[in-house]
C-alpha cells in the first residue's frame, strides 16, 4: 500500500475521533481546569479566608511610653500601603493616563484618603467597587488597664473601649523597660494569634538599630541612604544603539528581555511535546491493546492514521494548555501595560515577525519529530509497563534539552547551544534560545533543513515501524523491526 | 469480463524462517460467499492481511476490484480483524459511525446508518451506551456492524463465529445471509465447519500456508473418505475393523464410527464382518461432514502433515 498522498479528509477524522474522545473524558477536563481552579482557590480562597477571619481587638500598655503611638502608627500606615497598592492596581486598568497619574500623585502625597476621593470624583462607580479593605485587627482603649488587670481583660470579666461602644479584648502587648533594652510580652488566651507582635517586633527593631547607631553618631536613614548610594558596577554594551530612554549602551533588564522570552517559548515547546508526546503514547498503546487499528488500516493509509494521530493529539495539547496560554496572554498584557513602560517596550519589541515565523516553524517540526517518534514506539508496546521501557532513552533525550533552554539564557553563543541547534533532538529548543543573539539566517536555515529532513525520516521510519508493532507482537518482533527491508512498502 | 473482487495469486510471506504462506493462489468472483477453513497457524490471516495490502508480500500478488489493495478499494471493502476492538470510551454508534465516515460516508448519514442498523440487528438500545459498557456478544455485533455499515462490496471477516454463544452465531449467520443476498461477496475464516457448511457456495483449505483445498462444499466432502456405521454385539470388533479404517469412533453398546482407508470399500468390511462371524445388527453407509473432510485434508493423518514431517 502506498504511503502518500495521504487523504485529508480522513487524516481530519482520526484527529477528531482523537480529539473528540479525550476532550469528552472527566480527566482531560480536570487536566485543562486544574490550573484555573488552582489559581481561583489560590486568590479568591485566601480573600474569602481574609474576609471570614474575624474582628480581633487589642490593647496595650507602654509603661516606657516610648512606643504605643509608633505601633498604632504603623497599624494604621501598613493598612493604608495595603489599600494604596490596591486602589493603583484596580485603577491602571479603567482610568486613563493622566487621571492615573493624578490619582497616584494624591496617593502618594496627600494619602490614601485622598486618592479614593479624587476616584470618587471620576468615577464614582469605581470608587463604589473598591471600598477599603475590610480590618480586622482594631486598637482599642482600655483605660484601667494594668498588669494586674491583663487577666480580666482576656477573660472577658472587663471590656475596651473602641468608637463608644465595650469590646472584648483578644490580646495584650505589654511594653517595659529592662535593664538594657525594652521588654516585651504579648498576652493572649488563643495561641495562633500573634496580633501585635509583627509590628512590635518591627517597631523595637528599628529603636534597637537607632540606640546603636546613635552611639557612633550615624543616624539609621544615613546608614540605608549609605548604601543606597554605593557604587555598582555598570554594564555596558557597546554595540547597543542608544535609544531616546536616555540610558545610552548601558546594559538593562529591558535588554535581557529577548533572552527570556526565547527561554519562556523553547521551554513551552518542550512542555507542548513532553506532555503531547505522552497522550500519543498512551494513545497508541490503548489502541494496540484493544486492537482498533487494525480494522482501520483496511480503509484507511498508515501515514493518515499516523498524521491524523498527530494532528489530534496536537489540538488535544494546545486545549489542554489554553489556560495557561490564555493566562501567559494576560500576563504578556498586564506586563506591557501596566509594568515598567520600558519593560513592556521590550516585550513588545521582541515579539517580531520573524521570531514568530521561526518559532511556529521549529515548534511544528520539533512536536512532528518528537510525536512520531513516540507513536512508533507506542506501536511497538503490548502495555503502558512496555511503553515506558522503550521511551525511557528518549525522555532522558527529552530531559537534557532543557539543559539547553537554561544554558541558552546565559549562554546563547555557547558552543554547546551552537552544536545543539543542529543536533535534530535539541535543534528546536536551541534555536529558539539563539534568536535573540541574531544568528546567520544561512545557520537557520541550515538547522531547518536538518530537522526537516529528519522528521521526515523519523515519519517515514515511525510508518514502518508502526506498521509492523500494529500487527505483530510488539517487542518480540525487535529482530524483525531492525531488518527494514522486511517490513517495506508494497 | 467481470472483474473479480479478490484475485490472489502466488501469495508467499515469511516470519523469519517460518513460511506462513507459501504460494498461495485464488480467486473470489462477485456475489460468492467464500469459506477460508484451515487449522490454528495455518495462514488464513497473513493471506486476508496481504489480500487488504496491511502485510506486504514477500512474493505474489493481490488485486482488490483488479487493483493493488489500497486507496482504490477504500469505501469498497469491509474487514472484522480476528482480533477484535473497538474504541472503549466511544458510544456504539460513534464507533460504527466513525468506521462508515472512514469509509467515505457523510457525518450524518453515517450517524443515521449506525442507528438503523443497530435497530436492524436488535442492539438499538445499547446505540449510546460505551463500548466498554457492552457485553462480548454485542461489542461483537457492533464491530460487524462498523464493518459492514458502509455497505461495502467485499466484506472479509476473520473467524467471525468466535467468542459467540450459539444463538449469536446463528444471527451472524443470519447477518451474512441477508449481507449475500444482495449480492455482495464475502469471504470469512473459520474453524467451525458447520458455518462453512451452511453459508459457502465454496470453500477454501489451508495448511501450513498452503492451499489444500478450493471448491464447493459437495467436492470437499469427497475427501472425508467412505464413512460407516455399524453395530455388532462382537466383543472384539474393534481388531478386526482396525485395520480397513483410518479413524474409528467407538460410541458404545456396539456401534462404531468407521472411516475407511483409502482402497478400501464397504463390501470390503461387510465381508470381514461376516467372516468373523460377529452378529451384526446394523450396517449402514454415513453421510460425511465438512467437518470429517476438514479433519481429512488437515488431520494428524493428511497428506501435507506427512509431508511437512518427513
Amino acid at each position: 500500500m502506498s504511503l502518500f498522498p495521504p487523504s485529508l479528509r480522513r487524516i481530519a477524522l482520526i484527529a477528531r475521533r482523537d480529539f473528540l474522545g479525550y476532550v469528552r473524558t472527566l480527566g482531560f477536563w480536570i487536566t485543562v481546569l486544574g490550573p484555573v481552579i488552582g489559581i481561583f482557590l489560590g486568590v479568591f480562597g485566601i480573600s474569602i479566608a481574609n474576609s471570614a477571619e474575624p474582628t480581633r481587638y487589642v490593647s496595650i500598655i507602654d509603661q516606657t511610653g516610648r512606643y504605643e503611638q509608633l505601633i498604632i502608627d504603623d497599624v494604621n500606615a501598613r493598612e493604608d500601603r495595603i489599600d494604596a497598592e490596591k486602589l493603583k492596581l484596580a485603577s491602571k486598568f479603567f482610568l486613563s493616563a493622566a487621571q492615573y497619574e493624578t490619582l497616584e500623585t494624591k496617593i502618594d502625597t496627600d494619602g490614601v484618603e485622598a486618592g479614593r476621593d479624587y476616584l470618587t470624583e471620576v468615577s464614582p462607580d469605581m470608587a463604589q467597587r473598591l471600598p477599603p479593605p475590610a480590618r480586622s485587627l482594631f486598637i482599642a482603649h482600655a483605660p484601667e488597664l494594668r498588669p494586674e488587670t491583663i487577666n480580666a481583660y482576656l477573660s472577658g470579666e472587663k471590656s475596651a473601649r473602641y468608637n463608644g461602644q465595650d469590646v472584648p479584648l483578644s490580646g495584650i502587648l505589654e511594653i517595659i523597660d529592662g535593664e538594657d533594652a525594652p521588654v516585651a510580652r504579648f498576652y493572649s488566651d488563643r495561641p495562633n494569634f500573634d496580633g501585635l507582635t509583627d509590628y512590635a517586633n518591627d517597631i523595637l527593631r528599628r529603636d534597637a538599630e537607632d540606640r546603636y547607631f546613635g552611639q557612633t553618631g550615624i543616624t539609621r536613614d544615613g546608614y540605608w541612604a549609605a548604601r543606597d548610594d554605593a557604587p555598582k558596577v555598570t554594564a555596558i554594551n557597546p554595540f547597543k544603539k542608544a535609544d531616546d530612554s536616555g540610558g545610552g549602551q548601558t546594559v538593562t533588564t529591558a535588554d535581557k528581555i529577548p533572552y527570556l522570552l526565547a527561554a519562556g517559548l523553547s521551554f513551552f515547546l518542550w512542555l507542548t511535546v513532553f506532555s503531547g508526546a505522552y497522550m500519543l503514547l498512551m494513545s497508541m498503546v490503548e489502541e494496540k491493546v484493544n486492537k482498533a487499528l487494525e480494522m482501520m488500516l483496511a480503509s484507511t493509509r498508515f501515514t493518515e492514521i499516523l498524521f491524523g494521530k498527530l494532528l489530534g493529539v496536537a489540538a488535544l495539547t494546545v486545549a489542554s494548555m489554553l489556560p495557561w496560554i490564555i493566562m501567559g496572554a494576560i500576563g504578556l498584557f498586564a506586563a506591557i501595560k501596566l509594568g515598567d513602560p520600558a519593560l513592556g517596550g521590550a516585550l513588545a519589541d521582541s515579539v517580531t515577525t520573524g521570531m514568530i515565523i521561526t518559532f511556529i516553524s521549529f515548534f511544528i517540526l520539533g512536536y512532528l519529530f518528537y510525536g512520531a517518534l513516540f507513536m512508533a514506539l507506542g506501536s511497538l508496546a503490548e502495555s503502558m509497563q512496555d511503553a515506558q521501557t522503550l521511551v525511557t532513552p528518549v525522555l532522558l533525550m527529552l530531559t537534557m534539552c532543557l539543559f539547553v533552554v537554561s544554558t541558552g539564557i546565559n549562554n546563547p553563543d555557547s558552543a554547546l547551544i551552537t552544536t545543539a541547534s543542529f543536533i535534530p533532538v535539541s535543534a528546536p529548543f536551541a534555536i529558539l534560545m539563539r534568536l535573540p543573539n541574531d544568528p546567520p539566517m544561512w545557520e537557520i536555515w541550515l538547522s531547518a533543513a536538518i530537522l526537516a529532513a529528519s522528521t521526515a525520516l523519523v515519519i517515514w521510519g515511525a510508518s514502518k515501524l508502526f506498521r509492523h508493532g500494529i500487527l505483530s507482537g510488539g517487542l518480540k518482533g525487535l529482530k524483525t523491526i531492525l531488518s527494514f527491508g522486511r517490513i517495506k512498502s508494497s | 469480463m467481470n472483474i473479480p473482487p479478490l484475485d490472489i495469486s502466488g501469495l508467499t510471506k515469511k516470519f523469519g524462517s517460518k513460511i506462513a504462506v507459501d504460494n498461495v493462489s485464488f480467486s473470489v468472483s462477485e456475489g460468492e460467499i467464500v469459506g477460508f477453513l484451515g487449522p490454528n497457524g495455518a495462514g488464513k490471516t497473513s493471506t486476508l492481511r496481504m489480500a487488504l495490502g496491511i502485510l506486504p508480500p514477500d512474493s505474489g500478488s493481490a488485486k482488490l476490484f483488479g487493483r493493488a489493495p489500497g486507496p482504490a478499494a477504500f469505501g469498497r471493502v469491509g474487514f472484522l480483524p480476528e482480533e477484535r476492538g473497538l474504541y472503549r470510551k466511544s458510544t456504539a454508534r460513534g464507533a460504527i459511525a466513525h468506521m462508515a465516515r472512514l469509509n467515505g460516508m457523510r457525518g450524518r448519514e453515517a450517524f443515521k446508518r449506525a442507528d438503523a442498523m443497530m435497530e436492524q440487528y436488535g442492539i438499538g438500545e445499547a446505540k449510546n451506551s460505551k463500548v466498554k459498557a457492552l457485553s462480548k456478544g454485542m461489542a461483537q455485533k457492533v464491530q460487524l456492524i462498523a464493518a459492514i455499515a458502509h455497505d461495502p462490496e467485499l466484506l472479509i471477516l476473520d473467524e467471525p463465529f468466535s467468542g459467540l454463544d450459539p444463538v449469536n452465531q446463528k444471527v451472524l449467520e443470519d447477518i451474512i445471509r441477508g449481507i449475500a443476498a444482495r449480492g455482495r461477496t464475502i469471504i470469512f475464516s473459520t474453524h467451525v465447519m458447520e458455518h462453512a457448511e451452511r453459508l459457502c457456495d465454496r470453500i477454501i483449505c489451508m495448511n501450513y500456508g498452503a492451499k489444500i483445498f478450493d471448491g464447493s462444499v459437495e467436492d470437499a466432502l469427497t475427501h472425508a473418505g467412505t464413512r460407516i456405521r455399524l453395530q455388532t454385539e462382537a466383543d472384539n470388533a474393534r481388531d478386526w475393523l482396525a485395520p480397513m479404517a483410518s479413524h474409528i469412533y467407538d460410541e458404545g453398546s456396539g456401534v462404531y464410527h468407521l472411516t475407511l482407508k483409502d482402497g478400501v470399500d464397504s463390501q470390503a468390511v461387510l465381508k470381514a464382518c461376516i467372516d468373523s462371524g460377529a452378529a451384526l445388527l446394523r450396517f449402514e453407509p454415513e453421510q460425511p461432514s465438512l467437518h470429517d473432510a476438514f479433519v481429512a485434508m488437515v488431520g494428524p493423518d493428511s497428506s501435507r502433515k506427512k509431508e511437512a514431517a518427513a
